[in-house]
């Protein structure tokens, strides 16, 4: 399949990677340890964590240390959070682009690494949020969605998928006609907009990973699973509106 | 009874979860699966609290969205910081940014479309926050020492009409501020 370099408008709400890793120095340790390690360019700044919901009626339920600081690292470009075993990075205001975000995650776990105080890489994420305002699914991927009710016509759908591709575990969520509420370009005025979002999130979970240049390449292989995976669903009209070049 | 197919050529879905609104009767996922438990594929990526997305109708930006609201007036309050440095005068940097995170974690909570800050000369961080049609301003003063406790002031409006002004001790503030907001689905944690 020909993956597109570019599309325009993009449509990326949000755009998340986490690198997972095992040390032996304690978790509350690192915020300081990273502190130390990064330059003047990266500001540090740290806020309390808001608690998990508990709900005692779920099936799901299940034991949870709660950290009780969110330690944050930004610079122009990019958001750093330092959690125990991961570093979890966003883009500071709208998505840079892949090569620019990359380039900016690969400079920071460049730092990372000479703290030496990382023993293994564990695990890589890669989630992409798109968003499309006013925007059926059916209209713009090939998902079709059909129940025993035909003379119901759902006002909203929520898909949750998970299945494995290529050695990676994916998490996929469609949500259609998600009614979010939006400012309008007056103050103080509000509309509901009926969005649709596209989340794909694929994960690698890799095992006794040491070399940075390795967890690198397993960084750039998810991305383009996760490129795969997005431009798989959309429909091709669709994506000739999105002005894709490649 | 459902179906489904996203057309995928390559994809073998191990886990369906699908959710169906008609606006009247939500379908909780955990019925189906009641008295088990559900063994977890991975959790999400960048998953800070551990939370899942239980409400299908929520956001599943929304975190992101808030951490990122939570850099801007860190960035506002720094910069503002060297300008307004007359004020806080007496005050370490680190007891103001203390004061300043309790003040804007209370705050970003209600889970805001908008909200910014502004230093005074009067020694307290103004905050405004917009939440659908509602508009609170909210005036955290740092004048006080550290174990002392806060005054602050709050206004609160539903378009161009009034609903609260009060001033007294920050936690007395939340509490009156709850009791307008109540009726609009916005609370602050009084207890955070």
């Amino acid at each position: 399949m020909r993956l597109p370099k570019k599309i325009t408008p993009d449509n990326i709400r949000e755009a998340v990677v986490e690198v997972k890793f095992e040390s032996d120095s304690s978790s509350e340790l690192f915020p300081g340890i990273i502190y130390e390690a990064f330059d003047a360019s990266y500001t540090y700044t740290n806020r309390p964590l808001k608690p998990a919901p508990q709900n005692l009626a779920s099936p799901r339920q299940e034991l949870r240390i709660q950290i009780n600081t969110q330690s944050l690292l930004y610079n122009d470009k990019i958001i750093i959070q330092i959690i125990p075993n991961a570093f979890i990075f966003t883009c500071l205001s709208k998505y840079v682009g892949w090569s620019e975000y990359k380039l900016e995650i690969e400079k920071a776990l460049n730092i990372i690494e000479k703290t030496k105080r990382v023993q293994i890489w564990t695990r890589v994420g890669i989630r992409y949020i798109s968003e499309y305002p006013q925007k059926d699914l059916r209209d713009c991927t090939k998902f079709q969605f059909s129940f025993g009710l035909p003379e119901t016509a759902s006002e909203m759908v929520a898909f949750k998928s998970e299945f494995s591709y290529k050695e990676a575990k994916v998490i996929l969520n469609l949500n259609n006609h998600l009614p979010l509420i939006v400012q309008k370009k007056e103050a103080n005025r509000f509309d509901i907009i009926p969005t649709s979002l596209i989340d794909i999130d694929v994960i690698k979970v890799i095992s006794n990973l040491k070399d940075i240049q390795e967890l690198l390449k397993v960084l750039e292989d998810v991305h383009i699973l996760e490129k795969e995976l997005y431009f798989g669903l959309l429909r091709e009209d669709f994506l000739e509106t999105l002005h894709p070049e490649y | 009874m459902a179906s489904n197919s996203n057309e995928h050529p390559l994809i073998k879905t191990d886990v369906i979860n699908l959710t169906w609104y008609d606006g009247r009767y939500p379908i909780n996922e955990g019925t189906a699966i009641s008295g088990h438990m559900a063994i977890k594929w991975e959790s999400n990526t960048g998953l800070i609290t551990g939370q899942e997305i239980s409400d299908l109708r929520s956001d599943p930006t929304q975190d992101y969205k808030n951490t990122r609201q939570f850099i801007k007036l860190d960035q506002a309050f720094r910069e503002q910081l060297k300008e307004y440095s007359e004020a806080f005068k007496g005050k370490t940097n680190f007891a103001l940014k203390e004061l300043m995170n309790l003040s804007s974690d209370i705050l970003l909570k209600t889970l805001p479309d908008k909200i910014s800050l502004q230093l005074t000369e009067e020694g307290c961080i103004f905050y405004t926050l917009l939440k659908n049609n509602i508009t609170i301003f909210f005036s955290h003063y740092l004048t006080a020492d550290i174990h002392d406790i806060d005054e602050s002031i709050i206004s609160i409006y539903k378009g161009e009409s009034n609903l609260l002004n009060y001033a007294g001790e920050l936690w007395e503030t939340i509490h009156a501020a709850n009791k307008v907001l109540h009726s609009f689905n916005i609370a602050i944690p009084e207890f955070a």
